[in-house]
């Protein structure tokens, strides 16, 4: 069905608002030349597409997640809309790094790299933490999925058992987090 | 830092733009007074970073993950197969396609062939293929005179398709006069008359068989296919000619009018009275309207019928008569009409002393 068969847009945005992980790799190969051809044409090469298409169809999927969200357009149209600002965004940037000077650079660097460094432990400690809570935090703060949504995923009794199970594993992570800062700090 | 329950959901609604009006003025002053509460909202909107970070990775990780899976499925030898399957569909499509040009392309290549066996140009339908190869197998027998004879068998085949429409009965006389000739050819090319006429029958027979099935076959189906467009019969009329003479015959008609009520018994008066009646004896012609396959516009006269091209039975039209020329007249021009076994082109008259004759 993903394959080979083209679907509505109707179809897709009930699929991802169902969190169907499946519809992804459609949106991918649906909608992976029409990206780059935007992309071409607006002065990128076959190295950015990828990671714009990815970057653009996660985008779509944490959009329509949204309970406000509504198709006034027809998909493909929004598709190319957020490649389009991904794309730019990625130029300002590249234009941004070639302006700067020398030493401005450097300033730049470091304080990127400080930043990153802070971001990067987070990152790794999600990654590492108890998988239900993982997804269940994802789940919330991702994919915007409700407390019921979130039971009926994750096969929860109720609400209630998302509400404070979700607070229990924001705690935990936070606690890893604090520690860990700790750590550094004495390092 | 610990953070409680009440506080977490508070900074949550914060942070994702849920809180308004006095609950987030309220919020915002505790934020100025409270540093230990600022801390909790950044602490708090960096692990939501990390965990989106996380959870972003996770869906990209699943759509690389399988793609990959996907393009490693459609391996390169999978890929070779589908694509010497879509060479195949191509070729076969191809070869259907020029299938019905193919014997005319041979044609060609029996004329260039220079003897080479592999190289024979058999390669028509079955139905030759068969009947040629046969007579390979006959000329293998005798492979000193293999190239000669295959050398020649294009030639044969040759004369064969050229006379595709030609009468079945026809096409094989003249098969075997080719034949003939290329005995003749055979003996002058130093064969013997044993080795000649063995060859020979054998191409009879075998060429005979391919007159027999393949070309009255296809001739016929030629035949089938082509729709032969005629001239079309329009209509078809009697047309009264319209006697003129010139002024001197004119008089001599009235002359005789006279004299034919005066002198009755005179035998003068009695030949132009025949005249009269010889001119009034064919006082109309018959005119046939065509439509010509080619739309030609002109007409064709023998003498007693007037065959019209690209003329509309509608129009009118009017015949004169004048010194044994007959003149048609078409809308306000005239034509002369000549007699002739052939088609002729209109020719309108411009002469205005004859005009002016033909209009009284």
């Amino acid at each position: 069905m993903f394959v080979f068969g083209k679907i509505s847009d109707e179809y897709i945005v009930e699929k991802i608002k169902s969190n169907d992980e499946k519809i992804l790799l459609y949106l991918y190969k649906e909608y992976y030349s029409l990206i780059k051809s935007f992309i071409i044409k607006n002065g990128g090469d076959n190295e950015n597409i990828d990671d714009i298409v990815q970057d653009t169809i996660i985008s779509l999927w944490k959009n329509v997640q949204k309970p406000t969200f509504l198709l006034h357009a027809k998909l493909s149209t929004y598709v190319i809309a957020i490649a389009k600002n991904k794309w730019f965004k990625e130029l300002k940037k590249r234009s941004k790094f070639r302006r700067v000077d020398a030493t401005h650079s450097r300033t730049i660097k470091a304080s990127n790299t400080s930043s990153n460094l802070d971001h990067a432990i987070i990152v790794k400690i999600v990654q590492e933490m108890d998988e239900t809570c993982r997804r269940l935090l994802a789940y919330f703060y991702f994919d915007g999925l409700n407390n019921k949504n979130i039971a009926e995923k994750l096969n929860f009794a109720n609400t209630n058992t998302v509400k404070s199970k979700k607070y229990q594993c924001f705690k935990k992570l936070q606690a890893t987090v604090l520690e860990q800062y700790q750590k550094d700090d004495f390092i | 830092m610990n953070i409680d329950q009440k506080t977490y959901e508070l900074i949550n609604s914060y942070l994702s733009g849920e809180l308004n009006g006095r609950k987030l003025d309220a919020f915002k002053a505790r934020l100025k007074k409270e540093e230990d509460l600022r801390n909790k909202v950044e602490l708090q909107q960096a692990i939501i970073d990390g965990i989106k970070e996380v959870r972003t990775q996770e869906l990209k990780d699943f759509i690389n993950k399988n793609i990959a899976k996907e393009k490693k499925t459609q391996s390169p030898v999978f890929k070779t197969g589908l694509s010497i399957a879509a060479s195949i569909g191509i070729i076969l499509v191809i070869f259907f396609s020029i299938k019905p040009f193919i014997n005319k392309e041979s044609m060609i290549g029996h004329n260039k062939s220079n003897g080479d066996s592999s190289n024979s140009a058999f390669s028509l339908n079955e139905k030759h293929q068969n009947s040629l190869v046969n007579v390979d197998s006959a000329i293998d027998q005798k492979k000193s005179l293999d190239t000669q004879l295959i050398a020649k068998a294009p030639i044969l085949e040759q004369v064969l398709i050229e006379k595709e429409l030609v009468d079945k009965k026809a096409t094989e006389d003249e098969i075997v006069t080719d034949i003939e000739e290329l005995g003749e050819d055979l003996a002058a090319d130093g064969f013997s008359v044993e080795q000649s006429k063995a060859i020979i029958d054998t191409v009879i027979n075998n060429v005979k068989s391919i007159a027999n099935n393949t070309l009255s076959t296809k001739s016929n189906q030629i035949r089938n296919d082509s729709i032969i467009q005629k001239d079309r019969l329009l209509a078809s009329s009697y047309v009264k000619i319209r006697l003129l003479s010139t002024t001197e015959e004119i008089d001599d008609i009235k002359t005789s009018s006279n004299l034919d009520n005066e002198l009755e018994d005179n035998s003068e008066a009695r030949r132009v009275k025949s005249r009269k009646k010889n001119r009034i004896k064919k006082p109309t012609i018959q005119v046939e309207f065509w439509e010509s396959v080619v739309g030609f516009n002109g007409y064709k006269y023998d003498g007693t019928t007037l065959q019209l091209y690209g003329v509309s039975p509608n129009k009118k039209i009017a015949l004169s008569s004048l010194e044994n020329r007959l003149y048609l007249k078409k809308g306000t021009k005239y034509y002369s009409i000549i007699k002739s076994n052939r088609t002729q082109k209109f020719t309108a008259i411009t002469n205005s002393i004859l005009l002016k004759v033909l209009n009284e």
